[in-house]
């Protein structure tokens, strides 16, 4: 094991380790947030849907996200580590307790037949830049089985999404965007804009467990 | 002719449970002061002189509207029925008239001039947003409001309003039963301003275009992504005043309601007191304490 990849595997079970000391006595319960999610459908329910700041881009799909992570995520908007006004806003009006709720929800919703185990293999060039950034060693082999729950799957995300979001981890200065995530910021800076197009395009085209659900036209 | 019976006994039955509906939904609903009143057919109930002044004009125009309404169908039945064919007039044969041409163009004018004089002191009173006491910026958010006090008592205060969840379920579940008199309108965080103070807000968006709105003060501006504009009130008593976006923004824009609560000089005093001293400086320590503790344990496990 090199020094870097000693480092980083370091801070990241530090990281995680906070997480879960701040999150221990939170448990999420998928009923009561089926009721906090109004806000949610608005964007992530409808297919298709694009923010249109800071970059026109599809929002992410939530659907089947694990609950770890989406409540992660909300926290990190929350803190103003990860910039996005209108993600903060939201995120400014759920309790701790709201965002365990809404991620429990989340995690269940459309869940169906989980993504394969092996995936194809990628194309010389970006499988070069996946082991660059070893990727699979936090997200998992198939993109869709994240190291801890703490971690996203990616596998099948909007490919438009997934370069935004990478590209926000170059961008710690700006006042409204970017994310401050030691790990992820440490990985993107190593790729050029360019690079991290080939790599979201990739991941965006594999076979993953994230949807968009839309709500259903009736009740 | 039995199916028939049957048939108006059901539209009776219906029109009777649609009856005893309106009666239902009338008792259940009251005026909320400062917002929306049961059967309300003008504008709200203004609580600053320039929507005073704004109620005032709409009731002017219309006034004038309805003048020229009765003088210009008073003499066009008039004439159809006096001069009508059946006894014995005939049609006039003059084709153009200058007098009659130059009338219909200058009389229109001075009316339009007219109204205009009142409407345009109005207009540029509420465009004039000069000398403040207070700025407050409201940022539209996909659906919430973000009040920040930018400048004078309070300066630096800053939160997120939105809509009770609570009423977001009523609304989720149709509604049914008795509904608070400030059903969609009320807010964790209501926007304080002092009571007889000239308030600007300038408004702002961080996604899509919202705007915003209280009928009570007769302000509506647009909240525009990577635009600023604003505008201003004075409100001239103490209370309570709602409003809701008016541009629309999405799914959930009947549920980004806005109010206002207006607090006599001393209580906003205290409010901001508060506000300062209390929960969000709390808050805040408790992220930065936080931070410094994610800090050391980052540091402890690496040392391991």
């Amino acid at each position: 094991m090199s020094l870097k990849s000693l480092v980083l595997t370091t801070s990241l079970l530090a990281g995680a380790l906070v997480q879960m000391s701040h999150a221990q006595d939170l448990k999420g319960d998928a009923q009561a947030g089926e009721k906090k999610i109004a806000m949610c459908i608005g964007c992530h329910g409808i297919p298709g849907y694009q923010a249109s700041f800071p970059e026109v881009h599809k929002v992410p799909m939530i659907s089947g996200q694990g609950a770890k992570y989406i409540f992660n995520a909300l926290q990190a908007y929350k803190s103003g580590e990860r910039k996005h006004p209108t993600m903060r806003s939201i995120a400014q009006g759920l309790s701790d307790q709201d965002a365990a709720d809404v991620a429990a929800y989340y995690e269940m919703h459309g869940k169906t037949t989980p993504a394969p185990e092996q995936l194809a293999p990628p194309p010389a060039v970006v499988a070069e830049l996946l082991n660059k950034g070893g990727c699979v060693g936090c997200h998992g082999a198939n993109y869709s089985k994240p190291a801890t729950p703490d971690f996203p799957k990616i596998a099948g995300q909007h490919r438009d999404y997934l370069f935004v979001a990478l590209k926000s981890y170059k961008a710690e200065d700006a006042a409204t965007w970017g994310r401050n995530n030691p790990v992820m910021g440490g990985i993107a800076k190593q790729f050029s804009l360019a690079e991290l197009k080939l790599i979201a395009n990739y991941l965006g085209t594999q076979p993953g467990e994230l949807k968009i659900v839309p709500q259903s036209k009736f009740r | 002719m039995n199916i028939f019976s049957q048939h108006w006994k059901k539209i009776a039955h219906s029109c009777v449970a649609a009856l005893s509906w309106f009666a239902f939904a009338a008792h259940a609903v009251n005026d909320l002061p400062g917002g929306p009143s049961v059967r309300q057919l003008g504008l709200h109930n203004p609580a600053t002189k320039l929507a005073q002044e704004q109620a005032d004009l709409h009731w002017f125009m219309m006034m004038i509207c309805l003048g020229i309404f009765v003088v210009v169908f008073g003499v066009m039945f008039y004439s159809i029925w006096k001069h009508r064919k059946s006894v014995g007039h005939v049609p006039a044969t003059f084709h153009e008239s200058v007098k009659v041409e130059i009338a219909w163009t200058v009389v229109p004018f001075i009316i339009v001039i007219f109204m205009a004089i009142p409407a345009t002191r109005t207009v540029i009173a509420q465009k004039d947003t000069a000398n403040a006491d207070l700025t407050i910026k409201a940022t539209g958010y996909q659906w919430r409001w973000g009040y920040e006090y930018l400048k004078g008592e309070g300066q630096g205060i800053s939160y997120i309003s939105s809509l009770d969840n609570e009423h977001r379920l009523l609304s989720n579940n149709g509604a049914k039963g008795a509904t608070p008199d400030d059903y969609l309108l009320k807010v964790d965080n209501p926007l304080v301003v002092p009571v007889g103070k000239k308030i600007r807000i300038i408004t702002t968006s961080s996604d899509v275009i919202h705007a915003f709105a209280v009928p009570s003060f007769g302000i509506k501006q647009d909240a525009i992504p990577g635009f600023v504009r604003d505008t201003h009130f004075r409100a001239e008593r103490v209370g309570d005043f709602y409003g809701q976006c008016q541009e629309l923004c999405g799914k959930e824009h009947a549920y980004m309601p806005i109010h206002v609560k207006v607090l006599s000089e001393a209580d906003y005093a205290a409010w901001v007191q508060k506000k300062k001293s209390g929960a969000p400086a709390a808050e805040d320590k408790k992220t930065a304490a936080a931070g410094t503790e994610q800090v050391a344990q980052a540091a402890v496990t690496v040392q391991k």
